[in-house]
């Protein structure tokens, strides 16, 4: 429990990817790494630990690394600085589009926003202490500067500047009956999805445009037990295949404490965007996987980030395993 | 033993409570005996009354002894498990809970219970009616009468005043609305005709002392930190961290009146402890000028004067109950209760005064009595408006009036000196004008802004262009407001004296990670050493004023709050009248002089409306609070008023330190102003489930 063993992927492999263990970051964290982040940037790493610290890692740069090129990672990680703050156990850890904001969040029910600055510094830009409970989870919005939070309080808040002051939440979405794990962005940014300890993900959008709105649109159930970990992207090339005059918004992929993989195709009519009305998505279960790790709860989903493999997707489960997915059209 | 492989915690929430997290009930001795001869012989069983008290009763018998009340019953009324402040101020296992228990422990209604207890005990002590009715249940009963006196911080003067001006009945009334001197005029009258308190004070005087202490703290460190640069023309400039003299404390020196501010430090960044002024903060100043100096003149002993203070603040109660301020052979604290101006405003309605209506004398000016040699004189002969017409006129215009004649001569400070500078305390201007009046060389002050108002940079240079070169920065302070910035403060200053993680809550990892060679601190240490010289560039910071509270504590968490008004949806509803309109936080928007015309509200700036009620909230309070401010510089700045207040501080100090032997005196001195910090480890690790 005291160190955290990250393996990378290296799957260039066409069809089949291969992966090969490339580095283990010994983090020196006195308790679990109970979530990490890469930077856009793909440079640095953020680990959350229940130490209550936040750890930031930066590949060090040796020579030969030039002479090698590509993709290859070597040498050592090393940690470039620590954010103390939290007072209690850290749940989550988020870097912005941009890269230039982190979030993180805590049993100590306060999410705290970091500045990026050169030289792995950092500022403190706020602490918001809106949520009454336990915050389980950060995510931030795919484009712009806005900040979702998940809590035990069974509330999501949503975050963004004032650009005269400080970091405000501006919006609470309320309907989940317990605890929120986990949150997910559409790629288009107008959507974002929550995964709850009630057994459902509900699906929140943006009403109206150009507007700090968000309506809860679609509850999906389908889950025997909690859900703990929600994961939206682009969706492999099929998923552009939504008839005519309509848009894809990619693929949603939960899973929770049933072991269960539920992958959801979402779309909507062309010209949607505009309108910005509270007509739901449609949406369309597209893969069911049981039992994805055994009898094991699965704890995390993620997509894979590359547009080439959009269609790959990882969890991670209590057997101690990561399992790497793809979605197959039959 | 095979259990599932399912099985999992995943149906615990991993939310540990506050009272899950407190141990200190559980360690608690029962001091009463078992009524058992044998203990565990006959079996117990607890009962509760229709009170709710507690019963222990003997199971095989007696239990009617609980409904007919028999006096023979063995049935024995436990003791509840009670968690007082020291308990809670040696335990870092919750935070929030600590608050509740503050706020009954040190309450308006304590106030009220005291006073009505000390009532009690003047007229028994006045007829000599010897105390038969000790007994344990009522332990008060035994006290000595006390003389009770009440200071208040110039923060609530200022919030009162800000509140009476938006009250309906100032508004109408044609006068303009009252200032923080008619607002503590009338404060006096009520504490002294209402409540019977001795003597109200206003805590300026005490602040004048702690920032003169403040600044020769700040002497001795910058002497410390500057390896004697003093000596040549002022070279204040040598600035680095060697660290001179015993103290080993150094620079930069962080204000340390903020109690918000000092608990945060000893729980979470013990390593800044070393930075923290020693400095009492005004309230505990004052609380030493009371129980000790002014309890010498009158000739009682520090417990002989209860001690109530009025703060902007919650956590001064936490400040007051420092065992450090507690009188170990008088079982006394130098404050021995902390209201905030919210319980004072409270207090105030719940006996039927209106802060809104005047009093006789209170415009008059500042009372000044002097001595014939010109001096501030605190025990003036022939009292100021003896002959006034109504006991209010006299009350309201001296700083004491002798309710308790009969016990204790009068003592006045001057009122409401003004300290410019700051709204919650004036520390960094003080050691700035310190440093300007001092410096053989003129020095200019630049203020930059970090970070909206409260995060300001103050840079004094001294000008060397004569001999070719730039100004050269000899002083770089920093006011630093609210936990945010604290933070980058923290941040900050741990980076430049290269002592963080060392603590704090990166200790809970130091113990076991950070003595590998692959420690996250350890990393982090060897990377910022990596940095330093870089960093040495930039000049470090020599002074911060540090206050937890945004807007510092002119909007602290025991001030009141926005009033709001009747008017709140019709306001909206009904035509604004042009240019201020009274928003839904029940005051007046200048509207046009924001530069928003007027219009009817609904889709103003394509705003929804969650996003327009939370905006309105958050500005709502911070205009609340720029009033305050305002309210709180009304007081006009006088000269030699505070000249005359440093001839009574001389006095005084002199007084309480003696005239003996030089290190004797210091010794004393340090005593009577200086203070201690320690770090609070968390020895509440929770559940230490891992989930």
């Amino acid at each position: 429990m005291y160190a955290y063993t990250g393996s990378s992927s290296a799957g260039e492999g066409d069809k089949t990817p291969k992966f090969t263990h490339v580095s283990t970051i010994e983090t020196g964290h006195s308790k679990a790494v109970r979530a990490l982040a890469w930077a856009p940037s793909g440079r640095t790493l953020a680990t959350a630990s229940f130490d209550s610290n936040i750890g930031i890692w930066e590949h060090e740069h040796g020579e030969e690394d030039e002479s090698l090129g590509g993709d290859e990672v070597t040498g050592e990680w090393e940690c470039a600085s620590q954010m103390e703050g939290h007072d209690t156990e850290c749940k989550s850890v988020a870097y912005s589009s941009t890269g230039t904001l982190l979030a993180s969040c805590s049993r100590d029910k306060t999410v705290w926003i970091w500045e990026v600055h050169p030289d792995a510094d950092f500022e403190c830009m706020g602490v918001l202490m809106d949520h009454s409970q336990d915050v389980k989870c950060v995510a931030w919005h795919p484009t712009e500067e806005v900040l979702a939070s998940a809590s035990y309080d069974d509330t999501i808040k949503l975050y963004i500047d004032d650009p005269s002051d400080d970091w405000f939440s501006f919006a609470t979405l309320s309907g989940h009956t317990s605890t929120v794990w986990s949150l997910a962005f559409s790629p288009d940014g107008r959507y974002l999805a929550s995964g709850s300890d009630d057994r459902t993900v509900r699906v929140w959008k943006r009403v109206s445009v150009g507007d700090h709105r968000w309506e809860c649109v679609l509850v999906l159930g389908g889950h025997e037990r909690a859900v703990y970990s929600v994961s939206w992207g682009p969706g492999g090339a099929e998923a552009a295949q939504v008839g005519e005059g309509r848009k894809s918004l990619g693929w949603l992929a939960s899973t929770g404490s049933d072991g269960q993989i539920q992958i959801w195709a979402f779309s909507e009519e062309e010209g949607e965007a505009a309108k910005s009305s509270v007509t739901p998505p449609e949406h369309k279960l597209i893969a069911n996987i049981a039992s994805a790790h055994g009898v094991y709860d699965v704890n995390a989903v993620a997509w894979c980030p590359r547009a080439s493999h959009a269609d790959l997707l990882a969890t991670a489960g209590d057997d101690g395993m990561t399992r790497v997915w793809r979605v197959a059209q039959i | 033993m095979a259990f599932s492989g399912a099985l999992t915690l995943t149906d615990l929430n991993d939310f540990i409570t506050p009272s899950q997290a407190c141990i200190k009930p559980v360690e608690q001795a029962n001091p009463h005996k078992p009524a058992e001869k044998e203990p565990g012989a006959a079996a117990t069983e607890i009962q509760v009354d229709g009170s709710g008290a507690y019963y222990e009763v003997i199971q095989n018998g007696t239990r009617s002894a609980l409904t007919n009340g028999s006096s023979a019953a063995p049935a024995k009324k436990l003791e509840q498990a009670q968690i007082n402040l020291n308990d809670c101020l040696a335990c870092s296992g919750c935070i929030t809970s600590a608050e509740s228990v503050l706020i009954t422990l040190q309450s308006h209604t304590e106030v009220l219970t005291f006073l009505e207890e000390n009532e009690k005990n003047r007229s028994r002590v006045a007829s000599k009616i010897p105390a038969t009715d000790i007994t344990l249940d009522n332990p008060t009963a035994a006290e000595p009468h006390k003389i009770p006196v009440i200071s208040i911080s110039p923060q609530t003067l200022a919030s009162l005043a800000a509140a009476a001006a938006a009250s309906p009945s100032t508004s109408t009334s044609t006068s303009s609305h009252p200032t923080p001197l008619q607002i503590l005029r009338r404060i006096r009258a009520f504490c002294t005709e209402v409540l019977g308190f001795a003597c109200v004070f206003d805590t300026t005087f005490a602040r004048h002392l702690a920032l003169q202490e403040h600044v020769a703290e700040f002497e001795e460190r910058w002497r410390g930190a500057g390896e004697g640069g003093d000596k040549k023309g002022g070279e204040l400039s040598a600035a680095t961290t060697t660290v001179v003299g015993e103290s080993a404390k150094g620079l930069p020196m962080l204000a340390s009146s903020c109690p918000g501010w000092i608990c945060y430090a000893e729980k979470a960044h013990a390593e800044m402890l070393p930075f923290i002024s020693r400095t009492k903060s005004p309230q505990q100043v004052m609380g030493t000028l009371v129980k000790n100096w002014m309890g010498a003149r009158w000739g009682k002993l520090p417990n002989e004067i209860y001690h109530i203070t009025v703060m902007p603040c919650y956590d001064k109660k936490l400040e007051a109950s420092r065992t450090d301020f507690y009188n170990d052979i008088y079982a006394t604290r130098d404050v021995d209760c902390v209201i905030t101006t919210g319980e004072l405003e409270l207090l105030m309605q719940q006996k039927g005064w209106d802060i809104t209506q005047p009093v006789t004398g209170e415009l008059d000016p500042p009372y000044q009595p002097t001595t014939s040699h010109g001096a501030f004189d605190p025990f003036p002969q022939h009292p100021h408006h003896e002959d006034s017409p109504s006991r209010t006129a006299m009350t309201a215009s001296k700083s004491t009036i002798r309710c308790d004649a009969d016990e204790v001569p009068s003592i006045h400070f001057p009122e409401l000196l003004v300290h410019p500078g700051t709204s919650s305390g004036s520390y960094l201007n003080a050691v700035i004008a310190h440093l300007q009046a001092t410096s053989p060389a003129p020095l200019t002050l630049q203020i930059q802004t970090i970070r909206g108002a409260d995060f300001e940079e103050f840079v004094l240079s001294r000008d060397s262009s004569s001999l070719g070169g730039a100004p050269e920065v000899v002083f770089k302070g920093a006011k630093c407001y609210g936990f945010r910035n604290l933070q980058n403060v923290v941040r900050r200053v741990g980076r430049e004296r290269g002592v963080r993680t060392t603590a704090g809550a990166a200790g809970k990892l130091g113990g076991r990670a950070a003595g590998g060679a692959g420690g996250l601190a350890a990393r982090v240490r060897r990377r910022a050493a990596a940095g330093k010289e870089e960093e040495r560039k930039e000049r470090a910071y020599d002074y911060v004023e540090v206050m937890a509270c945004p807007g510092g504590c002119v909007n602290g968490g025991g001030q009141l709050k926005p009033a709001l008004s009747a008017v709140d949806t019709n306001a909206t509803a009904t035509t604004p009248p042009a240019p201020s309109v009274v928003d839904q936080e029940g005051y007046k928007r200048d509207w046009e002089g924001s530069g928003v015309s007027i219009m009817p509200p609904a889709p103003l700036l394509g705003m929804t409306g969650a996003i327009d009620v939370t905006q309105n909230a958050r500005w709502g309070s911070k205009e609340w609070t720029r009033r305050v401010e305002e309210e709180y510089w009304r007081t006009p700045f006088s000269e030699v008023i505070n000249r005359l207040a440093d001839g009574l501080a001389r006095r005084i100090i002199n007084d309480l330190c003696g005239y003996g032997d030089e290190v004797e005196r210091a010794e004393t001195r340090r005593r009577y102003f200086r203070t201690e910090y320690r770090a609070v480890e968390s020895e509440v690790i929770g559940l230490a489930v891992v989930w």
